[in-house]
């Protein structure tokens, strides 16, 4: 390849751009009129913006839209609306210890339970008599269905921003 | 004359379609279906342009959900004086140039064959595209297939003026002599 062609191509895209001087321009343009290859250059490097402009792309994928607005959710929610009922747990829990007479009415609650799911498998085996039905309390019982309400609409507030949060 | 504003306003009245500058506006107001609107208006150019720049189809759609997300955040500086476009593209531009910055490009393993077939069923351009450098591909996609102007390149890219167009000059000049070679 000529020399004058390596330095005629290095100005291509100026010159389709419109950068070049009106002299520089008239000399490209006479060697553009003799030289066959430059002219294929100079006829790819006219239509590449265009190309550029309708380049092909993958369609985007169809849960791009669902994941944008989960996100976005996730910025709506507060920080008080999301670790709120954290609190609320928390005060619900020590409640409910108090009530129980700290951890060691805690650690009596579930062995009385175990007992009695040891009995109940006792006597299904034929071994032991039927545990007596245990003492209702309400107290403990509206409690107990406050904190499991609580905890069910944290989780389900957690699980909708599941992706957010990991 | 009618400005480009004017003209929007004008198609989106004929077809019943709110315009993104209508949109933009509800959602900066906390529409959240007039957010989605806009996502789902502008979903196709900002995954063409991630996939374009990463060559990733995952890190595409984590690029694409990124600029978004941005948006949503930054819908409260959105000027509603203002064309939504021109400032929505500019928001990408950065978004996407920050991108590689901020996270290193993961180093996927592609099995021989996917990666073949891949190549094959590309386009000469596409090729020679995806074979430039992040530096030279990224203002040429910002100016030719998102019409950004070469200012806006520029100030999302944090180059002068001059370089954005000695980038877009040295890009070309590679993808044309690429294309050259393939015609021969």
């Amino acid at each position: 390849m000529a020399a004058i062609c390596v330095w005629v191509r290095e100005q291509l895209e100026p010159l389709i751009d419109g950068d070049l001087a009106p002299a520089r321009v008239d000399e490209l343009r006479g060697h553009l009129a003799a030289c066959e290859a430059c002219r294929e250059h100079y006829a790819e490097a006219s239509s590449l913006p265009t190309r550029l402009a309708v380049v092909r792309t993958p369609e985007p994928p169809l849960n791009l839209v669902r994941d944008v607005l989960r996100r976005v959710r996730g910025d709506r929610v507060g920080p008080m609306r999301l670790w709120g009922p954290l609190g609320l747990e928390l005060v619900l829990f020590l409640i409910t210890l108090w009530y129980m007479s700290g951890f060691g009415g805690l650690y009596l609650l579930v062995q009385r339970t175990a007992a009695d799911a040891g009995a109940v498998l006792g006597w299904d085996l034929g071994q032991a008599n039927l545990p007596p039905p245990a003492a209702g309390d309400l107290f403990l019982l509206l409690l107990c269905g406050l904190l499991v309400a609580t905890t069910l609409y944290h989780l389900t507030l957690l699980a909708r921003l599941g992706l957010r949060l990991s | 004359m009618f400005s480009e504003r004017a003209l929007t306003a004008l198609r989106a009245q004929v077809t019943g379609e709110p315009d993104a500058d209508t949109l933009a506006q509800a959602a900066q107001g906390g529409d959240l279906s007039a957010f989605e609107g806009l996502v789902r208006r502008y979903q196709r150019r900002v995954y063409g342009l991630a996939y374009r720049h990463l060559q990733d189809p995952d890190e595409a759609q984590d690029l694409a959900q990124e600029v978004f997300v941005r948006l949503y955040r930054n819908l409260g500086k959105y000027d509603p004086e203002r064309p939504f476009e021109p400032w929505f593209w500019r928001l990408a531009a950065n978004v996407a140039a920050s991108y590689r910055r901020r996270r290193p490009a993961a180093a996927v393993e592609l099995p021989a064959t996917t990666a073949a077939d891949a190549r094959e069923d590309t386009l000469p351009l596409e090729r020679a595209l995806a074979d430039l450098s992040d530096d030279l591909r990224l203002p040429v996609l910002l100016h030719y297939y998102l019409d950004l102007p070469l200012d806006g390149v520029a100030a999302s890219m944090g180059l002068s003026l001059s370089g954005v167009k000695s980038r877009l000059h040295r890009a070309r000049a590679i993808l044309r002599r690429v294309l050259v070679e393939e015609d021969a």
